[in-house]
């Protein structure tokens, strides 16, 4: 890949739409863009057909601007909303069926590793909790096990949106949704819990309120899942029509549910830490000096 | 009490469910068919269905799962679409070789990819030889009827085998119709509680399912007598519809006969957009063209009888599968022609049309062309298509995307040389 495929067809560059030249024109390849400079520059994904007010798409551009490399960057999407925004950014995205985006990310991680060894090209797969939990969950699962590097972002949404309303794994005990009209039976998934057992070397969990962070946990799980292994983020991103959330008690609903149960964390392993000190200067993780040798 | 109300296909397909008093619904979300879990979801936390309803992982799971409690000897319902069917597909399979009774619908959507939400029957069609029988709906009312016959029909001792629901997606999933809702009392008389004594896995009579049977010899009995049970369900089916009709007053047979008496050419097709095609025959004939409309309704078993008797003797028959098997073309059309081969006074001429791919429109005018063009075909004695139903205007939309996506003139031209090499070009102008 290159810069070089966002481009007009010869002849038609006066009739491309404006976010088309835009895009051409102040996109973010090559440069390197961050979240505080949204607005100054052409987001990978800005036009899309999601709900007024909804977290996952806001989400879903942190990210996106986030990516060490946009251009070289290669997403995977599953059936859920989600896929309906990741799908229109201006970068190369894939889908399988619903379900399988860790074993289509698998081979695509591999495959390019093969043909442009040289030079990393990231993998990121972003899917709901659905996608990732439930119909999804073996193929999340071994995928890890296998130590594929390529990141997992499970938009979690704790519903099943795109079909309007149902109960998923991911859903809290007690919510009344479309499938569970007295509440679901069952407790919430612990894929964080099970993301580290399976042998993911980074593990995050965040919410959207926060766009700094969010940078930081997208460019760590990232560039980690180049050369050490699986990285995986499960962010909050709630649907704001399926449990009612009004639109300008979005940010204040996902501040409230990080307080309350899903608080920042992250698990980074002492190999990751290692890699990003010494590859990329993260100094946070270099190594600390010695401590004094006191004289017995 | 029987009651007339307006009701989607996705809630007859839910009533139907109720109605028969089933005893376990796993399910799994996929539009177009989520609101038929929905509304039993509801239905079984509130009550007003005795049945336990459980939400699976994906429909791989679900599929096995109600093929499980199946052979338990429960009454099981279960839903589910395209993609989600495909997902299912090696249980399709195997739950049908444990020969258990359990109704699927499934509400037709067009495959990937591309993907699209809008209905065409590939997905149905690919499951044609799993050994689930396919009953194939054209309206609401008929969702819900075929329901109840479909459980009829499966659980006969004579059959034993699952059974799957047809129903377009959005033109019937989505699209409200006055139905009436059988009595709950007459519905027993009809269906009584399943209790058979055959399933239930009990430890007096040790019973495996799915066992290894190499060699061949045992493998082909058995496939042999899914075939032979699936055979038995065209009489069986006739039985249950003479006891529907007599008990709800309505009637449905294996194939269904529109303004066939006196019919010269006729037009075959399947699902809601037989309704369009009702609408064109009333057209046609109004202007003295001496056409009528079979609906395949009962598509496996195949009622090659009934469709042999319908058809021999005319003209001139065209069939309009909406689905595409690449490399071959209509599925349906195969099976209608190799009915037909023996039949002594087979029709002069065999026409293949292709329409209603994802979910396209079926326009008046395409309709016309497609009698006209059957007509020329009779008269001359040779068959045409695969036609691809593609309007002059559709083209040019599709032209122009091509053109801004960066596509040459050269390439534009050998796309539209690819659009008539199938058979003559369809011109149609609406």
């Amino acid at each position: 890949m290159s810069l070089d495929y966002v481009k007009f067809s010869p002849g038609f560059e006066k009739f491309m739409p404006k976010e088309y030249k835009d895009m051409v024109e102040h996109g973010p390849f090559g440069k390197k863009t961050t979240v505080s400079q949204m607005g100054s520059f052409k987001e990978i994904l800005e036009e899309h057909p999601m709900c007024a007010g909804c977290a996952m798409t806001l989400f879903i551009r942190l990210a996106m601007i986030s990516f060490p490399n946009p251009e070289d960057t290669i997403t995977v999407g599953t059936a859920g909303c989600g896929r309906l925004a990741i799908s229109q950014a201006a970068i190369p995205f894939v889908y399988g069926n619903y379900g399988d985006q860790n074993g289509v990310a698998s081979g695509l991680s591999r495959g390019l590793r093969l043909r442009f060894g040289d030079k990393p090209k990231d993998v990121v797969v972003m899917a709901g909790d659905g996608g990732t939990a439930d119909i999804g969950f073996a193929q999340t699962l071994h995928s890890w096990i296998r130590k594929e590097k390529f990141t997992t972002i499970m938009l979690d949404n704790e519903v099943y949106g795109n079909t309007g309303g149902q109960e998923s794994g991911m859903t809290s005990r007690g919510a009344v949704l479309k499938m569970a009209p007295l509440g679901k039976k069952f407790e919430k998934m612990d894929m964080v819990g099970m993301a580290k057992v399976a042998g993911c070397v980074y593990v995050a969990t965040v919410v959207p309120n926060n766009p700094r962070r969010v940078e930081s946990v997208i460019k760590k799980a990232v560039l980690i899942a180049r050369e050490v292994g699986p990285t995986y983020i499960q962010a909050y991103t709630s649907c704001n029509i399926e449990y009612a959330i009004p639109t300008d008690k979005v940010m204040e609903d996902a501040k409230n549910v990080e307080d309350d149960r899903y608080k920042f964390s992250e698990y980074i392993s002492d190999e990751a830490k290692q890699y990003l000190a010494e590859r990329y200067g993260y100094k946070e993780f270099l190594p600390k000096p010695a401590a004094a040798v006191t004289q017995a | 009490m029987a009651t007339n109300e307006m009701m989607t296909g996705n809630l007859a397909a839910a009533w139907g469910a109720r109605l028969a008093e089933v005893d376990y619904v796993p399910a799994f979300p996929i539009t177009p068919q989520t609101e038929i879990v929905e509304a039993l979801a509801g239905w079984c936390d509130n009550g007003d269905l005795a049945a336990r309803f459980v939400t699976l992982d994906s429909e791989h799971s679900m599929m096995t799962a109600a093929g499980a409690a199946a052979a338990t000897g429960a009454r099981v319902f279960t839903a589910t679409s395209s993609q989600g069917l495909l997902y299912a597909f090696e249980v399709l399979y195997t739950i049908a070789g444990w020969r258990v009774p359990l109704v699927l619908v499934n509400v037709s959507r067009a495959l990937a990819s591309p993907i699209t939400l809008e209905p065409d029957h590939n997905d149905v069609l690919a499951a044609r030889d799993s050994g689930f029988l396919q009953i194939h709906v054209e309206t609401c009312q008929e969702v819900l009827d075929s329901i109840l016959m479909a459980y009829r029909i499966a659980e006969d001792p004579r059959v034993c085998l699952p059974a799957m629901v047809n129903l377009d997606g959005f033109y019937l999933s989505f699209t409200r119709e006055p139905v009436m809702r059988p009595d709950p009392e007459q519905v027993r008389a009809f269906l009584p509680p399943y209790r058979p004594p055959h399933l239930g896995l009990k430890a007096s009579a040790p019973q495996a399912l799915g066992v290894a049977v190499l060699g061949g010899a045992a493998y082909s009995y058995f496939r042999h007598q899914m075939h032979l049970a699936s055979v038995n369900a065209l009489a069986v089916h006739q039985e249950v519809a003479a006891d529907f009709a007599r008990l709800f007053g309505r009637r449905y047979d294996l194939i269904e006969d529109y303004r066939l008496e006196g019919a010269e050419d006729v037009l075959v097709m399947s699902n809601a957009f037989a309704s369009k095609g009702k609408a064109a025959v009333d057209a046609a004939r109004a202007r003295g063209r001496r056409v009528g409309l079979l609906r395949l309704r009962v598509i496996r078993p195949w009622p090659a009888e009934a469709i042999v008797a319908a058809l021999k003797g005319r003209r001139a028959v065209a069939v309009l599968d909406q689905n595409l098997a690449p490399g071959l073309g209509g599925i349906l059309f195969q099976e209608v022609a190799a009915s037909l081969s023996h039949a002594p006074t087979r029709p002069r001429a065999l026409c293949s049309y292709i329409g209603g791919l994802g979910g396209k429109n079926i326009s008046d005018a395409e309709f016309e062309s497609i009698f006209a063009q059957t007509a020329e075909a009779g008269v001359r004695g040779q068959g045409i298509g695969p036609v691809l139903l593609y309007t002059e205007e559709e083209r040019r939309e599709m032209e122009q995307l091509l053109a801004t996506a960066g596509t040459t003139n050269k390439e534009l031209s050998a796309f539209s040389s690819q659009q008539s090499a199938g058979g003559p070009k369809l011109k149609a102008d609406n």
